[in-house]
């Protein structure tokens, strides 16, 4: 899975460092000054790297903690996210990360206390409001985490502050460590899906619709809360079939009581990262398919845009009245 | 299936020798800078670029401009190092390359599954004498990445070093049969690396080619730049959508590159997309 390992020298004593080095014994670590010697320098082949990662493992100096970006949340008013890691194992056709990155190595900041303080800081700033933090934009949340730890060390500093939210994005059916923890009510484990023959096109390496719905009927059943993001939104022949089908399903089998939220989005790219995505995948069908340039952003032609999420919203609403359904238009 | 290629960087006619003979290179042309040459299918290419990092970047450069799949080839530098990290004899995969006195460092590319040690490399302007080192190091390898990785993507780049002399045998007591030899004990290793390198460049030459038909009818009617970029554009989207699909019927009774490429463009916009076809 990872092709060689780098190491910042400033962090080679870090003790998050040396354990991942030991997961990984057969490859012995080049030491960097800087992971941005490396990452997101011009001419890399994006595809390759996708086929053969390098794990960077490095320390974040700031940016911890961001804004999110407008039209972007589930109910709060105060919305941030936090990166630990840049780059995700999956390989799916519209993920933004292949436009906003010339590499697909795998980046994973380790000094996870600062990001702690940092999100402790934004709480205590915001004296009691309620506060949501996004985690799984620039990664999948939950993915590396038999290497990275991530979920292990976050979900009890999130459980000392029942105002603020953790969600945790996510297209991985790893469910450590949750399997393993009493449900925290402040967190939600927030499941990418999409009908499962567009997912199995599109989704390269990630696990199928199928065991994405098992994973999260599982961890409802043990009590987590749930999301279901419907982001992207992917027209197609019989798409009103095909989302249909998906509800239902979903529906079937996890208890209405653990959906936190709903949101949908629709697919859309900024213009020059949309240019970048056809580059690096020319065969991609998503990417060939009926795309228009409004405004800055290559998207479905607004009709079909509205209809879908139209659609998809009223149906959510037939199996929960009440669900916390939101629209996300944002861009990270 | 396109064919890969690889261009080899060699500084000496004795490393040279060994790779000419097995992959059956003649010689191009003597007019050149640098001696360059390939064999019959021009899958390989190869410059003798002379010692020392001058030549190293020129000799690269020199076979950049000959090569006409330099873009996409893998390319390689293949030379005798110094040091004491290992018995003489033994190939290393380069994983870092610094240059004496500079602080930037490259990180060549490690293909996966080639079983054979990695080494960081350092490039001196004279040879040295002080083996004492964790690293090996030689007076080219730094010039040879510096000029490529300008102009070819770093997952293209590798670099490979047999190491000639240490301590106890010095560089002095190095002939063109030695080296020779040194270079040709690794060959089935280098023929094993070879095999991978031609399909990821062959790949890469399939991804940045313009369709057959693109050519067709650029050559029948008359298309501005910005017209050029939308018909590439418009045909990839086509043999996606489309796969198996002539677009000669497109271009019938069409007297304007402005109509095909309305036309086209009006035939994809209508497709829906059956998730359910691979």
């Amino acid at each position: 899975m990872i092709n060689q390992i780098f190491v910042e020298r400033e962090i080679e004593n870090h003790h998050r460092v040396k354990s991942i080095l030991e997961r990984f014994a057969s490859l012995s670590p080049i030491y960097i000054d800087h992971y941005g010697e490396l990452f997101n320098k011009k001419n890399q082949n994006f595809r390759v790297q996708k086929s053969f990662p390098n794990l960077i493992l490095a320390k974040k100096n700031n940016g911890h903690v961001l804004q999110a970006p407008e039209n972007f949340g589930i109910g709060d008013a105060y919305n941030f996210y936090f990166s630990h890691m840049y780059n995700c194992l999956y390989d799916c056709d519209y993920c933004f990360l292949q436009g906003m990155y010339s590499s697909a190595d795998f980046v994973l900041f380790v000094n996870y206390e600062k990001f702690e303080d940092e999100i402790i800081e934004k709480i205590k700033q915001l004296e009691g409001r309620k506060v949501t933090f996004f985690s799984g934009y620039d990664c999948d949340s939950l993915a590396f985490e038999k290497i990275s730890g991530f979920v292990e060390h976050f979900l009890p500093i999130f459980e000392k502050f029942p105002n603020a939210l953790l969600e945790l994005r996510t297209k991985s059916i790893q469910q450590e460590p949750l399997v393993f923890k009493a449900p925290i009510q402040n967190c939600v484990i927030a499941y990418s899906l999409m009908p499962g023959n567009v997912a199995k096109q599109l989704d390269r390496k990630a696990p199928s619709i199928e065991k994405r719905i098992k994973a999260l009927e599982y961890l409802a059943k043990k009590g987590w809360q749930i999301g279901l993001r419907f982001d992207p939104l992917i027209y197609g022949k019989d798409w009103k079939v095909l989302y249909s089908d998906l509800f239902e399903e979903i529906f079937k089998r996890v208890a209405k009581d653990s959906i936190h939220s709903v949101t949908f989005g629709p697919l859309r790219f900024p213009k020059e990262m949309f240019k970048n995505l056809v580059k690096l995948n020319p065969e991609s069908k998503l990417l060939s398919g009926p795309l228009t340039l409004r405004g800055t952003k290559m998207t479905y032609n607004a009709e079909i845009e509205l209809e879908m999420i139209n659609f998809c919203e009223n149906l959510i609403k037939s199996y929960v009245p009440g669900a916390l359904s939101f629209t996300c238009r944002g861009d990270f | 299936m396109a064919k890969g290629c690889i261009c080899w960087v060699v500084a000496l006619l004795p490393e040279a020798k060994p790779l000419i003979e097995k992959l059956e290179m003649k010689l191009l042309s003597r007019d050149t800078l640098h001696p360059i040459y390939s064999n019959e299918t021009g899958t390989d290419w190869l410059v003798i670029s002379g010692v020392g990092q001058l030549n190293a970047a020129s000799g690269s450069a020199t076979l950049y401009q000959s090569c006409p799949k330099a873009n996409t080839a893998i390319w390689v530098n293949i030379g005798i190092a110094g040091g004491s990290i290992a018995r003489i004899g033994e190939l290393f995969y380069i994983n870092s390359i610094r240059k004496e006195h500079k602080t930037r460092t490259f990180y060549p590319f490690i293909f996966p599954n080639i079983k054979i040690k990695n080494a960081s490399l350092v490039t001196y302007d004279s040879p040295q004498k002080n083996y004492n080192q964790d690293y090996i190091f030689d007076m080219e390898a730094w010039a040879f990445y510096e000029t490529i990785q300008k102009r070819v993507n770093r997952e293209f780049i590798a670099v490979f070093k047999v190491l000639s002399d240490n301590s106890e045998a010095s560089m002095k007591s190095l002939t063109k049969l030695n080296i020779f030899n040194l270079i040709s004990a690794k060959l089935e290793f280098l023929e094993s690396f070879r095999i991978k390198a031609q399909t990821l460049s062959g790949d890469e030459f399939r991804r940045q080619s313009n369709p057959e038909v693109f050519d067709q009818l650029i050559n029948k009617f008359h298309f501005t730049f910005t017209q050029t970029q939308q018909l590439k554009s418009l045909i990839k989207r086509w043999q996606v959508l489309l796969p198996g699909k002539s677009l000669n019927s497109v271009m019938e009774n069409k007297e304007s590159a402005k109509a095909i490429l309305g036309h086209i463009k009006e035939i994809l916009d209508e497709i829906e997309i059956d998730w359910d076809e691979t």
